[in-house]
């Protein structure tokens, strides 16, 4: 579904990722964990177009993400710190994504309905917790529907609640057989959610493969002692400098 | 799951672009006219005109110019400082930000072209808004105190300094596109605006000081095309037949901006000064990284 070809990205002279080759099959969870600076964030914007890659490609569905918008029709995306604009309600921030891909209004309704936010469809966003945030969020990439989804750190500073709210849903999508590509530093959102997982240092893949090929290579039981071993060392990186 | 959807003809393309463009200039739009700082700009430009024009009524008689005319005058000045200003901290405060607002519409089936075209679109009609607000207030207030004598020439003032407004925000949209956050972008704004509303014009007379012996020529044309709002306050004193204020200078520029054709070369000049920065930002705006 998702294919990445020697991806490479570097801002100015810091390298962000390199040479990443890494497929996302249809209909699987496939989680990003690793530290921050890592290049998760940087892998997943590319498959949306929102950074481009400096060598290499990646291909959605067949379709080069940098080229144009073709790719963009195909994936529903939720970054990181969601906002949206002042004073604007649920309901109108659901209206105009819809519009902009198409969607008929009564997928808008079924859709904040199946998020839990019908009783807030005509509020202000503004005064939104960040869980009520994140699902608006995650019910405009189920827009479409799309046939890959994908999000950036869904859960990150929510509330335990929130969290699992945001955690039931993306299980529910990924139920649907919809594919989803995700980055989290929560390994048990992980370990719940992702058929394959796969580990970022440094900007590249360090390792990757179900929870049970890592537990094997690893020789350890559940991914939070698979990541203390196999990221055994891996400092928290902000890119690397270009030699 | 994976069926592929059918290719678009380009056609079918470019009137879905176009649907999205307006979709995102209607909220930007909505957006805007929401925001305090355009309320705030809006507000006092009202304030600001309907105080000229009530001073100006009561005034008459006593100058060289009356009613519209006189109001259009006093006006020209006013919207040459405060309309660029709003189109360029406008521009700048809305597309100099990283967020993921941003993030989620890019991330939609659409052209960045469009997205950038759209907004810019939505902008362009709130500054034409405020203007309209202010320029039709003034204008109420002189026709009823003292009739339309003089509504040619006021309208030439408010479509060309609305010009040089959206100008200013063409290059808001530039220089917000260029800058990595709103609070650079911003303050580059403002820098611009102190230097086309302000220093351009002592600049500009000390070349011509340095440079002539006087008499307006070619060098003067440059400047005034160079600079928006120079270029439409030249073209308004002329058009307003209000260059005999300014005795000898006005009688230069009238007979540079005249027959020769150089009132329309600062005309294009300013309609290039809209439409550059505009291309130069869709540029920049389709490379860059978010």
């Amino acid at each position: 579904m998702i294919r990445y070809e020697g991806f490479a990205k570097s801002y100015g002279r810091v390298l962000a990722v390199t040479g990443l080759d890494l497929e996302v099959r249809v209909g699987e969870t496939l989680a990003l964990i690793g530290p921050n600076g890592s290049g998760k964030s940087t892998t997943l914007k590319a498959a949306v177009g929102l950074v481009r890659p400096t060598r290499g490609r990646v291909l959605v569905d067949g379709v080069d993400a940098a080229q144009g918008p073709g790719a963009r029709a195909r994936l529903g995306y939720l970054p990181q710190r969601i906002s949206f604009p002042e004073g604007v309600t649920a309901g109108e921030a659901m209206r105009f994504y819809a519009r902009l891909r198409g969607s008929p209004v009564a997928e808008v309704e079924c859709l904040l309905e199946r998020v839990g936010l019908t009783h807030a469809a005509g509020r202000a966003t503004d005064g939104f917790s960040g869980g009520m945030r994140q699902r608006l969020g995650l019910a405009i990439a189920m827009l479409g529907p799309p046939q890959v989804v994908l999000l950036d750190e869904p859960s990150a500073a929510l509330d335990p609640t929130g969290a699992l709210l945001v955690r039931d849903l993306i299980a529910e999508i990924a139920a649907e057989e919809t594919t989803v590509l995700l980055s989290s530093h929560d390994l048990a959102e992980v370990d719940a959610l992702a058929d394959r997982v796969a580990i970022f240092a440094s900007g590249r893949v360090s390792a990757s493969g179900t929870i049970a090929e890592l537990e094997g290579r690893a020789g350890a039981r559940g991914l939070e002692a698979v990541y203390r071993r196999l990221a055994e060392g891996l400092e928290p990186v902000v890119g690397m400098r270009v030699a | 799951m994976s069926a592929r959807r059918p290719e678009r003809t380009r056609c079918q393309v470019l009137r879905a672009e176009g649907e999205a463009a307006f979709i995102v200039a209607s909220a930007e739009l909505r957006g805007a006219l929401a925001s305090r700082l355009v309320q705030g700009f809006g507000v006092v430009f009202a304030l600001m005109a309907l105080a000229i024009a009530a001073a100006g009524l009561a005034a008459s008689g006593q100058l060289v110019v009356q009613g519209f005319t006189r109001t259009a005058v006093s006006l020209l000045s006013l919207a040459l400082y405060l309309l660029p200003l709003v189109g360029l901290v406008l521009g700048a405060h809305a597309f100099g930000v990283e967020d993921g607002g941003t993030e989620l519409l890019l991330a939609q089936p659409i052209a960045r072209g469009t997205v950038l075209l759209g907004r810019a679109a939505g902008l362009a009609a709130t500054l034409v808004l405020v203007a309209a607000l202010g320029f039709s207030l003034a204008g109420l207030v002189v026709i009823f105190g003292a009739g339309s004598d003089g509504l040619a020439g006021y309208l030439l003032v408010t479509a060309g300094s609305t010009v040089v407004g959206l100008a200013g925000l063409a290059l808001g949209v530039l220089l917000g596109v260029r800058a990595r956050r709103r609070l650079t972008a911003v303050a580059m704004a403002l820098v611009a605006w102190l230097v086309l509303a302000v220093l351009f014009d002592f600049a500009a007379i000390a070349l011509l000081q340095f440079t002539g012996d006087g008499e307006p020529g070619p060098l003067l044309l440059v400047l005034l095309a160079a600079n928006p709002i120079d270029g439409m306050r030249a073209l308004g004193l002329v058009g307003l037949g209000a260059d005999v204020l300014l005795g000898p200078t006005g009688a230069a520029l009238a007979k540079l901006l005249g027959p020769s054709g150089g009132a329309l070369l600062v005309g294009a000049a300013m309609l290039g000064w809209c439409a550059i920065p505009l291309a130069l930002a869709a540029r920049g705006y389709r490379r860059r990284d978010f």
